[in-house]
């Protein structure tokens, strides 16, 4: 038994973006799955609520949850051509998604579908409805998918690093068509993603995952200026060092293989900070600063030695 | 008509890819046959004749020509239905083995039809299926169906239904000597009875079908169920599957989409499963008299007969590669990708 | 400083699918050269051709037409026996680090292969070159017995790297080495060849798109677009003050991790063409905001615009037997947060077009009459 994510808690306030940042092996797309009910067997999910809209989502039955998949949460994921069926149009693609939780006549249906392709921004609407997966660019594709994720105009939508693999202009249009109509529906979003530059410029708080935990979770102005996480400063440091010049503390080692985690922090081995009781001791997630959370218990050294 | 554009396209360029391969099949076996050692005229003239008369024999059939006047001939005799006449029975090879052919391509035809019928949903249905005893149930099945013979179990089918239970007739071959084979109209006895209208000749037909059919149907299902059962679990694990999934599309709706996904490979198995059949059929042919393809290409073998085995291997050549096309045709029309 | 290898011209097709007669212009006219111990930066997206230029350089695939100046001799026609013996001079480092290794050869076989391949070397002195290659790349001991699989692929790559240098080449083709890397293993990577490159003064053609890297490596940078150059000059020029559209479109995209910069992406219109239809004279026209008719018409040229800076684009920098006809106010917010606003000397067109610089020649010829 594995667990892949680890007493995960987290809070999407109307309208907000939160970001999940993790490297590989973070477990983040387990949450995303998790939340839809939708992890692969052998997986399950052990314990914990997911609450939506005051409803928990884990003691739904099969028939309600899927009535709030696709309709109260949106999901989109990386390599959208992988996750669309090659021998199906994406017209009627888009029609599915949108049939399956609204009763219409056909036409209507098609309506929708050709102006959510308008809503995506693809070119042309009307003739690409009969386009297949495969003769779409990878951006085109990655919009088709955002459009079914929010045909059904979602209270939340979750984006599993949507701009995976695109090139950089592409990134920049997918991402600020995301940004667009999550504003014009008043949605919420979980956007997962490994990159530092999406964070800063799309959320307003920002939750780190290291092995399965959430070890620092903050507002994203706070987060830059001042992470509390050791962890938090090595991502930062990895993707700011080109601007400054130099390496402050080199990340070393690998994330732990969820079979054997280390006792006491799970990050203890690669920390610079890491003391006796960091070793023995497993940290909780604590508030030290309004809306701030960290699992560290040497918080304090390094917000101090951030700051110098 | 978008429908059909580079799709019309690539049917006739199948099509004629089709032509260029028999003509090739058709080369081989000529060369085949110039390969084959001995003097025909031997066997032709008989044991009694001088070397003159087989000398004289010889230019008289042509076979002292060059090679390519007699490719030319071959050709052209070909093109006429002309394939040579039958050392061993003296009829023309074309009727024999056209004959041979309908009764197999009866047998096998039927075979098949009820092989897809059986097979694909139970494939289908043991991946979808939740309940493990069914899904035990069908793999012991494929392995016992394939660890005996096939000639093993047409004469266990013919024990217990013609001896021992005697609901079946006897296997004798296609159909009972009165009433007799119906008037030939394409030479499917079953057919040829409802076209003429003829039922005893109808019921005679079916019922001799009906053990040899159950054979072949009883070894060949399971390796549809199997790739069926596999493709079926593939897809249902796929990435767009899982996506419809979270866009909370229901599970019906979803399976049927996928259907087509899932039976893709299933048909390029069991176009591939329907040439085989035109020669795997032999033994079982053997076991009921059935007096098909596989087994008269035996006997000419057996009879040095050269010309009948190489018409026997001109028909079940192009027969495999006519339903090769109309797989590839099938394919092209289910599958957007396939390169135009 | 010395001139490792030289391209000139560099054009490849490809036929394109579905038969016909259309090509696919992978790399149309690329010119650009590559001095001892720097490292060249090679920028573009998709269908921009610079995974091709990569591949031309090794003849693991053959241009259609130009040349490469290594060892002085044209590799780009060489026959393959002439060219066996170079192939040790110049080594590619790939990708995808668990795809560009043998999943059945130990890493230590792996970073030797090259050495089995080429030199005549005994069994010992491979083996100790072997040694050498890893531990210049940080690989401990222990980790050349073991496969891919078991490696994460920050290792793995570094195995890449190795077997690269394994054979003491001048130049090393880098095709996206850390793009599929977490962020702190590619500082890591990113480091090691930076300090490799200090220790053996070996060349680099450093081909990405993660533009943070490249300009944290590239001593210069090309920028291509749809198989052409449309910008070349040193690092700090292209950076920070691109002058081509695309460059500058490109550069603003990329995200800063910093919260309090404002983002202002200058997005072109549309989407990358297809590389089998090309639009008339300069490729980025339809999606250009700066074009105007007569760029449909004229193919642009590199032309320098000062210190061996060199745009190609009729707009910003335009060819001599130009003349200027109307004005255009341009601004651009770069990605550090500068304002610049130019003053195009826009022009029309006239006669014919000479060639004046390319970027291989000596830059006194750079005179705009």
């Amino acid at each position: 038994m594995v667990q892949a994510v680890d007493g995960v808690s987290l809070a999407l306030a109307s309208g907000e973006t939160l970001g999940l940042l993790g490297e590989s092996g973070s477990g983040k797309s387990t949450v995303a799955w998790s939340v839809l009910g939708l992890v692969p067997p052998p997986g399950r999910i052990d314990g914990g609520v997911i609450r939506l809209l005051g409803s928990d989502l884990i003691s739904l039955p099969e028939e309600g949850l899927r009535r709030i998949r696709g309709k109260e949460l949106g999901l989109i994921v990386q390599n959208a051509r992988a996750h669309l069926n090659p021998l199906v149009t994406i017209g009627a693609q888009i029609v599915n998604a949108y049939s399956s939780h609204n009763h219409r006549a056909r036409s209507d249906a098609h309506e929708v579908a050709v102006d959510t392709l308008r809503r995506v921004a693809i070119p042309d609407p009307e003739r690409r409805m009969k386009a297949y997966p495969h003769e779409l660019s990878g951006g085109m594709a990655q919009r088709v998918m955002i459009g079914m994720a929010i045909v059904n105009s979602p209270r939340v939508i979750l984006a599993d690093e949507p701009t995976m693999g695109l090139d950089v202009t592409i990134q920049a249009q997918v991402l600020d068509l995301l940004a667009d109509q999550v504003r014009t529906l008043g949605a919420s979003t979980l956007l997962i993603t490994r990159d530092l530059g999406i964070v800063a410029k799309y959320c307003d708080r920002v939750a780190v995952l290291y092995a399965g935990q959430v070890v620092e979770m903050a507002p994203v102005p706070e987060f830059f200026s001042a992470p509390r996480h050791p962890y938090s400063i090595a991502l930062l440091d990895s993707a700011t060092w080109q601007y400054v010049g130099r390496r402050q503390r080199p990340l070393k080692g690998m994330p732990p293989d969820p079979v054997a985690l280390p006792p006491g922090c799970r990050y203890h081995p690669r920390c610079p900070f890491a003391n006796a009781l960091c070793q023995g001791t497993r940290p909780e997630l604590e508030e030290v600063t309004p809306n701030h959370f960290v699992r560290c218990f040497r918080h304090e050294e390094v917000a101090r030695w951030h700051l110098s | 008509m978008r429908f059909f554009g580079w799709r019309a396209r690539f049917i006739a360029r199948r099509l004629g890819l089709l032509l260029v391969q028999v003509w090739g099949i058709v080369t081989t076996v000529f060369i085949l046959i110039q390969l084959l050692p001995g003097d025909p005229t031997y066997l032709l003239a008989g044991g009694l004749a001088t070397p003159q008369m087989r000398v004289a024999l010889a230019s008289h059939l042509g076979l002292n020509s060059p090679i390519y006047v007699r490719y030319f001939k071959y050709m052209s005799n070909v093109l006429h239905g002309d394939l040579g006449t039958s050392f061993f029975t003296s009829k023309p090879v074309l009727e024999e083995v056209s004959r041979r052919f309908t009764a197999t391509f009866e047998l096998i035809t039927v075979a098949f039809v009820l092989i897809i019928a059986i097979g694909v949903p139970l494939g289908i249905w043991s991946a979808v299926s939740k309940k493990g005893l069914f899904r035990q149930l069908v793999t012991n099945y494929g392995m016992v169906a394939g660890a005996l013979p096939d000639f093993w179990w047409a004469l266990m089918l013919i024990l217990v239904f013609f001896v021992i239970l005697a609901v079946a007739p006897a296997p004798i071959g296609r159909i009972d000597i009165i009433p007799g084979p119906p008037q030939t109209i394409t030479g499917l006895y079953s057919l040829d009875a409802i076209l003429t209208g003829n039922v005893s000749a109808f019921e005679s037909a079916v019922g001799h079908l009906i053990l040899p059919v159950m054979t072949l149907v009883f070894i060949n299902t399971a390796g549809v169920i199997k790739v069926t059962r596999t493709q079926m679990l593939e897809v249902m694990d796929s990435g767009f599957v899982r996506y419809a999934q979270a866009c909370g599309m229901p599970l019906s709706r979803i399976y049927r989409d996928a259907l087509r996904n899932a039976l893709l490979p299933v048909i390029t198995y069991a176009g591939l499963l329907y040439g085989f059949l035109a020669s795997a059929a032999v033994l079982v042919e053997t076991v009921f008299s059935w007096g098909g393809l596989g087994q008269f290409a035996v006997s000419s073998v057996v009879n040095s007969d050269y010309l009948a085995v190489a018409g026997c291997v001109m028909f079940i050549a192009i027969f495999a590669l006519t339903v090769y096309v109309f797989m590839d045709i099938l394919q092209t029309l289910i599958d957007p990708r396939t390169s135009r | 400083m010395a001139s490792v290898l030289e391209v000139e011209r560099l054009v490849k097709r490809f036929p394109a699918p579905g038969g016909g007669r259309s090509w696919i212009q992978a790399v149309s006219d690329v010119s650009f050269e590559l001095k001892k111990g720097e490292t060249l930066g090679l920028v573009g997206e998709s269908g921009s051709g610079k995974t091709t230029v990569g591949r031309c350089l090794l003849r693991l695939v053959d241009p259609t037409s130009g040349r490469i100046l290594f060892q002085g001799g044209d590799i780009a026609r060489m026959s393959a026996r002439r060219f066996r013996p170079l192939r040790a001079k110049i080594q590619m480092v790939f990708q995808e680090p668990h795809e560009s290794l043998d999943p059945r050869m130990t890493i230590a076989d792996a970073i030797g292969e090259p050495l089995r391949l080429m030199n005549h070397m005994s069994r010992a002195q491979q083996i100790k070159r072997i040694v050498e290659a890893a531990r210049v790349v940080y690989l401990q001991d222990k980790e050349l017995a073991k496969y891919p699989h078991e490696l994460s692929g920050g290792q793995v790559q570094r195995a890449g790297i190795a077997r690269a240098m394994a054979t003491e080449p001048e130049v090393i083709v880098l095709d996206e080495p850390t793009s599929l890397l977490d962020a702190s293993v590619r500082a890591d990577i990113t480091e090691l060849l930076v300090d490799l490159q200090r220790k053996t003064d070996v060349t680099y053609l450093f081909i990405s798109h993660d533009l943070t890297t490249v300009e944290h490596i590239s001593h210069r940078v090309a920028v291509m677009y749809l198989g052409k150059v449309v910008e070349i000059g040193s690092t700090k020029q292209i950076f920070e003050t691109p002058r081509h559209p695309y460059s500058r479109s490109l550069l603003s995209s990329v995200l800063i991790p910093d919260p309090t910069r404002e983002h202002t992406p200058a997005p072109l219109v549309g989407e990358i063409p297809s590389p089998i239809n090309l639009p008339t004279g300069c490729s980025l026209h339809k999606r250009c905001p700066i074009a105007i008719d007569a760029c449909s018409g004229v193919t642009p040229q590199l032309v320098d615009v000062g210190n061996r800076h060199f745009v190609s684009c009729i707009r910003v920098a335009p060819l001599p037997s130009q003349i200027v006809q109307s004005r255009q106010l341009v601004a651009w917010k770069g990605p550090r947060g500068f304002a610049r606003v130019e003053e195009d000397s826009a022009i029309g067109l006239s006669g014919q077009i000479d060639v004046l610089s390319s970027p291989t020649s000596q830059s006194k010829d750079g005179d705009l009459g």
